[in-house]
């Protein structure tokens, strides 16, 4: 309750009116009610403020609305039923949020967490294994044979031109163009972006040079150590998975949550 | 209304679900007999019964919703969203009072309304200076009294616009739709107490800004 001061008759700034006030309103029992009553019998402002806040209480309950008429109808038409019934999905979504609480939050929680935990180890397993699994040798494009080449390790950053010359597939400018914002970004993910583009001549061309294979060819070589940094690809069907089991575990704790506010 | 064919087929229709006897209890109040009957139509896709239910409450639903966000337009809204989100969920109606279902929709969205306002202020209650409507006086009634009456009404509902969203929320919800502290609270998502201090600051707050005319409210 509210701190009552000493009851001085002649000052009623240190009266506490909302004392006043829950007397007026009914809610005052005890000690608290004495005091409230001592307040509105010794002290005339107190006593005018109760009488006030009594009156406007029952001119509040009289006072009609400020618009009285309202300005339209609001039957719903069917158009408004057929863009307000609920979709396959929302009726899938309704019955999932609508279920006990007791089964719809475990859901929730364990789709999130197998979620979250799936991306996690997925995304660990994918990055560690990938050494190991990179020997394997894939059809690619040029571009993308160029771009699967360039590796992340400063390095081992090739120029432009001599990617173009080691897969033979280049036609002038417009390869090497096409070549170049790889590159770039590959620079960028190794975190030298000043390192110079043709060192990887020194290490690379040699190994590609001495047997007539490309890079990615090369087993164990410039390949297998460059993917180890690479990160997984973030669109995998894995990844996309487990996205979706987050996104659905936290939309199911969140429906249920908000059932009880909205339709209660 | 409740003599209409339809209402009556409504009644006689079975065999019921333990979902629909559980929501369709026998009442002894003919007005909550006529919603339950009225809900159950339109949950099995009866647009009609639905609409029976909104001409039923929009009057006193716009009633309540203007007095907690004075502006005529989005008052308007504010009623339109709470029977489209009723219309929505009506699959969420466990039974109980219709009425007080609808009144739970009806102050989300306008709490909806006010949070939003908030936000985004605009120039707040132009409808206040709408003095066109005036309520119906009695062929008896003095005119002396009925001025008198005008002059209040119109004073405290000025008085209530200027007051903080949720004060003016507490006393609408206590003062004139009659509800009880526990319901209020249940209602607005505060505790007992939160409800009680903003009906007794409000109702100070209202008593400030009327210092000059307590005397249109006083004998």
């Amino acid at each position: 309750m509210p701190h009552i001061p000493e009851v001085r008759p002649t000052s009623h700034e240190h009266h506490d009116p909302m004392l006043v006030a829950a007397l007026a309103a009914g809610d005052l029992a005890g000690t608290d009610r004495d005091q409230a009553i001592t307040l509105t019998r010794t002290c005339a402002d107190c006593a005018d403020l109760h009488a006030d806040l009594l009156a406007l209480a029952s001119a509040t309950a009289a006072a009609p609305a400020p618009v009285a008429t309202r300005p339209r109808d609001f039957r719903l038409t069917p158009a408004d039923a057929a863009r307000l019934h609920p979709s396959r999905w929302r009726r899938l979504a309704a019955a999932i949020a609508k279920s006990p609480t007791l089964l719809s939050r475990p859901m929730g929680v364990g789709l999130a967490t197998l979620g979250l935990v799936g991306l996690l180890i997925g995304n660990v397993h994918i990055t560690g294994f990938m050494g190991s699994s990179a020997a394997t040798p894939a059809p690619q494009s040029a571009a993308g044979a160029a771009s699967s080449v360039l590796p992340a390790n400063p390095d081992m950053v090739m120029a432009p031109s001599d990617l173009i010359a080691r897969n033979g597939t280049g036609s002038g400018p417009d390869a090497a163009s096409s070549v170049a914002p790889a590159a770039a970004a590959s620079q960028e993910i190794g975190g030298v972006s000043g390192a110079p583009a043709a060192s990887i001549g020194t290490q690379a061309a040699p190994i590609a040079a001495a047997d007539g294979k490309t890079a990615s060819e090369v087993p164990g070589g410039l390949a297998g150590a460059s993917r180890d940094a690479v990160a997984p690809e973030p669109t995998s069907p894995l990844n996309l998975l487990f996205g979706a089991a987050v996104v659905v575990g936290l939309a199911i704790l969140a429906a249920a949550a908000l059932r009880g506010r909205r339709t209660a | 209304m409740l003599d209409s064919p339809r209402l009556r087929i409504a009644v006689r229709r079975d065999p019921l679900t333990v979902e629909g006897l559980r929501s369709t209890t026998v009442s002894e109040d003919p007005v909550q007999r006529r919603d339950l009957i009225l809900i159950e139509s339109a949950r099995d896709g009866d647009l009609g019964a639905f609409n029976d239910l909104v001409v039923c409450y929009q009057d006193q639903l716009f009633a309540l919703v203007v007095r907690m966000v004075p502006d005529r337009d989005q008052a308007s809204d504010c009623v339109q969203e709470a029977f489209f989100s009723a219309f929505r969920n009506l699959h969420a109606f466990r039974g109980g009072s219709v009425k007080s279902w609808l009144h739970r929709i009806t102050i989300n969205a306008a709490m909806d309304i006010q949070r939003a306002r908030k936000r985004r202020p605009v120039q707040p209650y132009p409808e206040l200076d709408d003095d066109s409507w005036q309520p119906p006086a009695g062929k008896e009634a003095d005119p002396v009294t009925t001025a008198l009456m005008t002059e209040r009404h119109r004073a405290i509902n000025g008085a209530l616009a200027s007051i903080t969203d949720d004060q003016r929320s507490a006393i609408v919800l206590f003062d004139i739709e009659g509800y009880d502290y526990a319901e209020i609270a249940a209602m607005t998502g505060v505790s007992l107490g939160t409800v009680k201090s903003r009906i007794h600051r409000g109702r100070l707050a209202l008593r400030e800004r009327l210092a000059d005319r307590m005397e249109l409210f006083r004998g």
